[in-house]
């Protein structure tokens, strides 16, 4: 009985993956390349516990255990790379993922749609600039000598800094000109969730006697929450690798102590001296707290009972 | 009541259109300091008002060889790459919008945890140089064909889409195939677009590639010369391609910022009123 309704199971699928074969046509590209383009460098991070050399390949090489792991933290410029990684990406958990809710709250009070349209184009639009392109501008407008920002200071009266050479300023610059360039894009999704949200739940609230600020704490935020924690999610799990082609693009050698994260350690040092295994290493770590964060942030959300992506 | 909402109301448009205007002034600066001669530069140092618009910069960057080399690299990769990320993020994407396909969880599964977990540049440095693909235009595009948040985009519009669609399609006797191209693809138009602004955005601003897997400077695209243009004016790098050998003036770094900016402002009005359509669809969860 039991073998009868295993076969029957087995002629079952077998006639749906018939049904579906062209379907299987069309998915054999991807899978393809996902298997060599995604799992492959995967597989590769093998080459983190390994003395790799290009002869032998990975299956040849020596396996040395954490040879490399002690290595990278031996050496003071990735441990400090290591720490800005976080300190970075915590500031901007904090103030560049909160912004985009900020100026989608503030968009959908503006009953002006010329306002809104214009606003709204003009913050979309850095998004699709590039960082190398970006870098030429902020380094044309935070300039020591004739920035726009220097001849401000100036005309208040202040000395001017030389901010992209500055340690204490390069981490706030990062922060700012991430929200300049994302803010509008990031707070596209949360404008098209506000826009959904039934006018009826503000009326009824409106002929409760609730005020402005009562509507936006009562009603919006928690119509807004679903998106935001499934947002929030995202951001963090992403929040590790997002950042390099900014940092890569600003910093210089002065800023190294409070500037240089993970990402930008590996491909100097890569560029520097070509060890294959070590810079592996360090991509491995990066992965694995990547990875980590996403899992934890999700966690987090589930426990506050919203919803979230697993 | 109602006049206090009006009072914040005003203020509301008063920041936001002040952010906006705050926002463009570096743009502006860009556009008047590569349209300034070197005369009008060093006299107005903040670079606001525009005297006289001078276009010779520009003239000499397009007859510089170096730079039409770039350009055109820049050109073949995104045509390539976008063909290339098109056949499969649609095709994968309508595969994968089929919820009773055998194997379909699996395979989402896969595709969304190299998202979060991937080898980075080091691991694909050597994948490239197995496959012989180091130095060669293929570099610059093959490896990033494949955007799994484009994909997904694809994937839940498509599974939004109402199942008449499909059935009708294969009551006149299409098949997968069939449907997909004469039913589905024009029905995704918004999607469509707007993915395809985003690769083809992504390839055009794309330096990284170029930077890491490229020896032979011929085939430098025109983002990375700009970015060596641009670091060039701050640090002292020894062997800079597209140059000239000389450090380049301000105007010059600034209208090259501008030629690479072109194409992305040409195209965002056309792609734009299709952005939130596009994502929202998309971001459905199913």
């Amino acid at each position: 009985m039991l073998k009868k309704s295993w076969e029957d199971r087995f002629q079952k699928l077998r006639h749906r993956v018939k049904m579906y074969r062209y379907l299987y046509f069309l998915l054999i590209p991807v899978i393809l390349w996902y298997v060599i383009f995604a799992y492959m460098p995967i597989f590769g991070l093998s080459m983190a516990f390994l003395d790799y050399r290009y002869s032998a390949g990975i299956l040849g090489s020596p396996f040395v255990g954490l040879k490399n792991f002690r290595t990278l933290f031996a050496d003071p410029y990735f441990v400090q790379a290591f720490i800005n990684t976080f300190i970075i990406a915590l500031m901007r958990i904090v103030m560049v993922f909160p912004s985009s809710i900020l100026l989608a709250l503030l968009l959908n009070e503006v009953r002006c749609r010329l306002v809104r349209s214009v606003v709204q184009t003009v913050t979309y639009l850095p998004h699709f600039f590039s960082w190398v392109s970006m870098a030429g501008v902020l380094r044309l407008v935070l300039a020591e000598d004739s920035g726009l920002m220097n001849l401000l200071l100036g005309f208040l009266g202040m000395k001017s800094v030389s901010f992209l050479n500055s340690e204490g300023c390069f981490r706030w610059i990062l922060i700012f000109s991430d929200i300049y360039k994302e803010i509008g894009w990031n707070s596209i999704v949360y404008v098209a969730a506000l826009a959904g949200l039934s006018p009826v739940l503000y009326e009824s609230a409106m002929l409760d006697g609730a005020n402005r600020k009562q509507l936006a704490w009562h009603v919006t935020l928690p119509g807004l929450a679903p998106v935001i924690s499934i947002m929030f999610i995202l951001y963090v799990g992403g929040v590790f690798s997002q950042g390099f082609d900014q940092v890569y693009n600003l910093y210089n050698p002065l800023v190294y102590r409070t500037g240089d994260i993970i990402d930008t350690y590996i491909v100097r040092m890569f560029k520097l001296n070509f060890n294959i295994s070590v810079s592996s290493a360090s991509s491995f770590i990066k992965s694995s707290i990547c990875m980590i964060f996403l899992l934890v942030s999700n966690f987090i959300v589930k426990r506050m009972g919203q919803e979230s992506i697993y | 009541m109602k006049r206090k909402m009006t009072v914040s109301n005003v203020i509301i448009v008063a920041f936001l259109l002040l952010m906006t205007a705050l926002m463009l002034i570096p743009f502006w600066q860009i556009i008047v300091i590569s349209l300034s001669d070197s005369r009008d530069y060093l006299l107005d140092p903040t670079h606001l008002t525009l005297h006289r618009p001078d276009f010779s910069i520009f003239q000499s960057i397009f007859t510089s060889g170096g730079i039409l080399r770039g350009l055109l690299v820049s050109g073949g990769v995104v045509v390539m790459g976008w063909a290339l990320s098109m056949v499969l993020t649609v095709s994968g994407g309508y595969a994968l919008a089929h919820k009773k396909l055998p194997g379909r969880r699996f395979f989402l599964t896969m595709i969304i945890i190299s998202m979060y977990f991937n080898g980075g540049v080091i691991t694909m440095y050597v994948l490239l140089r197995k496959l012989g693909l180091l130095d060669t235009i293929f570099a610059l595009f093959v490896p990033t064909a494949c955007n799994t948040f484009h994909l997904l985009l694809v994937k839940n519009y498509m599974t939004a889409l109402p199942a008449e669609l499909e059935e009708a399609a294969s009551i006149d006797g299409c098949n997968y195939i069939q449907t997909l191209i004469r039913v589905i693809i024009p029905v995704c138009k918004p999607v469509l677009l707007t993915v395809s602004m985003f690769y083809v955005v992504n390839y055009w601003n794309d330096y990284f590639s170029a930077m890491m897997y490229l020896e032979d400077q011929k085939l430098y695209p025109l983002a990375l010369i700009l970015r060596n243009v641009i670091i060039s004016r701050t640090m002292t790098v020894s062997s800079l391609a597209g140059t000239g050998g000389n450090s380049p003036t301000e105007q010059y770094a600034m209208a090259l910022i501008i030629v690479s900016m072109l194409p992305v402002i040409v195209m965002y009005p056309l792609i734009q009123k299709h952005f939130t359509a596009g994502i929202m669809m998309g971001a459905v969860k199913e």
